[in-house]
């Protein structure tokens, strides 16, 4: 039986923590996410862990223990956290390991992210010229997709007004203040159509997931939550990404529908049976575009769904009961996991305020970056 | 299969077969937004005090049978929407320590004064 299970679930808080570092925020949320497994550091076997601006995760060693094991270090930008899951997963299906752990932090600076061009296979021009925002992006993939699909300004006001509503339930969150509508419609533009209240900001916080093989769920106990698949995928030729100098002139598949089909396939579900959400939201727009690349909807059809409610923690379809990173943050390295870290609260039960009220089986999530990469994780209630 | 900048190989088959072209200098609106708070600098190369930020317009350009190509845009006073004719200019974008004026290629809408 090559089933892996998640069976500890650790996070730091989301948002500013002057008195910690970044990777102190890892160590707090891996000794979480060992306690919450009542299992210690010793009994871990591998350890992936990564973060993009605050420093090598396998020095983190040196505070949960010096035991020797292999402790890879994962820097894939916004996959990072689902690079680290993927890793630990293949190590127990591959039987390197009974016991490992994920771990992902961060710690930016305020304002947008500093983006050095060379560092992403882009001429000095770029950066030079104004282009290398990744905010940008964000604005003129969903000014097309608004202009083909019928989506409206209305639409992405309504997911901000969600996501801080769910924010304000989520103890973790950093944005724990519900906004109304108009705050959120009257926000100072950044990227037409995208206004302040509708991107989330760079931030800090952690997450770390203890995942186990059988074997050892027996051994341990805990409260095991299925993983049923984690992929990635890169770009296609033909795809529309962050940091593009040109296109070409048909469009392909993002790598979120490559990787959302694999995860499917992997799982042996569809979008029909998936219970609970949590989608990568940079924007409001981005959640807008990913519920149609994930298989959740048709284009066009997210406008009727967000005026129903049909995406809140009470709808059919939750999207991002945490708040997302809206209300989160944007730690690169944690906010994959983050959302694996709220699955897992809500497939348990466990989620309080914020708990999904249908109990759900089923859980997805979805992260998606520069310079064109997606992870998506399918997770399941035990049987 | 054309792209932009140039490159050694082809990105959508690997092959080094690579000649030159010159793009076209018209297309029409692809998308577009605007730049209202100021980048970071550097990367961006555009540095004035805090308060004086300029704002911007971008976008993608197609060229008819080529490609879609990220562009800085001049819009005066026009609105800008997707599909309309666009026609290469350059725009002056800073001057450097030697005091010479450095342009960007940008696009305007057709027959725009700017």
């Amino acid at each position: 039986m090559s089933d892996v299970f998640i069976i500890g679930i650790g996070i730091h808080p989301f948002g500013r923590t002057p008195q910690l570092s970044g990777m102190e925020q890892g160590v707090v949320a891996a000794q979480a996410a060992l306690a919450d497994a009542g299992l210690s550091w010793k009994d871990v076997q591998y350890a992936f862990g990564g973060s993009s601006s605050a420093g090598n995760a396998d020095t983190m060693v040196n505070r949960l223990g010096l035991t020797g094991l292999p402790f890879i270090n994962v820097a894939n930008g916004c996959a990072t956290g689902g690079s680290a899951l993927l890793g630990a997963y293949m190590a127990l299906r591959s039987g390197q390991a009974d016991v490992a752990m994920a771990v992902g932090f961060d710690k930016h600076e305020h304002g947008a992210f500093v983006v050095n061009p060379s560092e992403w296979g882009l001429g000095n021009w770029y950066g030079e010229a104004g282009f290398a925002l990744t905010t940008q992006f964000f604005a003129l993939k969903l000014k097309r997709y608004m202009h083909e699909f019928g989506i409206t300004n209305d639409a992405l006001v309504r997911v901000a007004v969600k996501a801080y509503a769910n924010g304000a339930l989520n103890p973790n969150a950093w944005r724990r203040r519900a906004l109304d509508y108009e705050e959120i419609a009257q926000s100072p533009m950044l990227n037409d159509p995208l206004r302040k209240y509708m991107f989330c900001s760079p931030a800090e916080g952690a997450v770390a997931l203890v995942l186990a093989n059988a074997a050892a769920v027996r051994r341990f106990g805990g409260k095991p939550i299925v993983l049923r698949a984690a992929s990635i995928r890169t770009r296609n030729f033909g795809s529309f990404e962050v940091f593009s100098p040109s296109l070409a002139l048909q469009r392909a598949a993002s790598p979120t529908v490559m990787a959302s089909r694999a995860a499917y396939e992997m799982a042996a579900v569809g979008p029909e049976d998936v219970d609970v959400v949590q989608l990568q939201d940079t924007e409001s727009g981005a959640e807008i575009m990913h519920m149609a690349e994930n298989g959740f909807c048709r284009d066009g059809d997210q406008e009727a769904l967000l005026r129903d409610g049909a995406t809140a923690i009470g709808g059919h379809l939750p999207i991002n009961t945490d708040g997302g990173c809206l209300a989160n943050g944007e730690p690169i390295g944690a906010s994959g996991l983050r959302q694996v870290h709220e699955l897992c609260l809500q497939l348990r039960g466990a989620a309080g305020a914020r708990q999904v009220p249908k109990p759900p089986r089923i859980g997805y999530s979805h992260v998606y970056g520069a310079p064109g990469v997606s992870a998506v994780t399918i997770l399941g209630a035990l049987s | 299969m054309v792209s932009f900048p140039r490159q050694a190989s082809c990105p959508r088959c690997c092959g080094s077969a690579i000649a030159l072209r010159r793009l076209g200098n018209t297309g029409h609106l692809w998308t577009w937004t605007t730049q209202e708070f100021a980048p970071k600098s550097p990367p961006y190369a555009v540095t004035r005090k805090p308060g004086d930020f300029v704002a911007f317009q971008l976008g993608y350009i197609e060229l008819p049978g080529e490609v879609i190509v990220e562009s800085r845009i001049v819009a005066g006073d026009s609105a800008l929407r997707i599909g309309m004719p666009m026609e290469l200019i350059f725009a002056p974008l800073f001057t450097d320590s030697n005091g010479d004026e450095v342009v960007c290629f940008a696009f305007k809408p057709m027959g725009q004064r700017v």
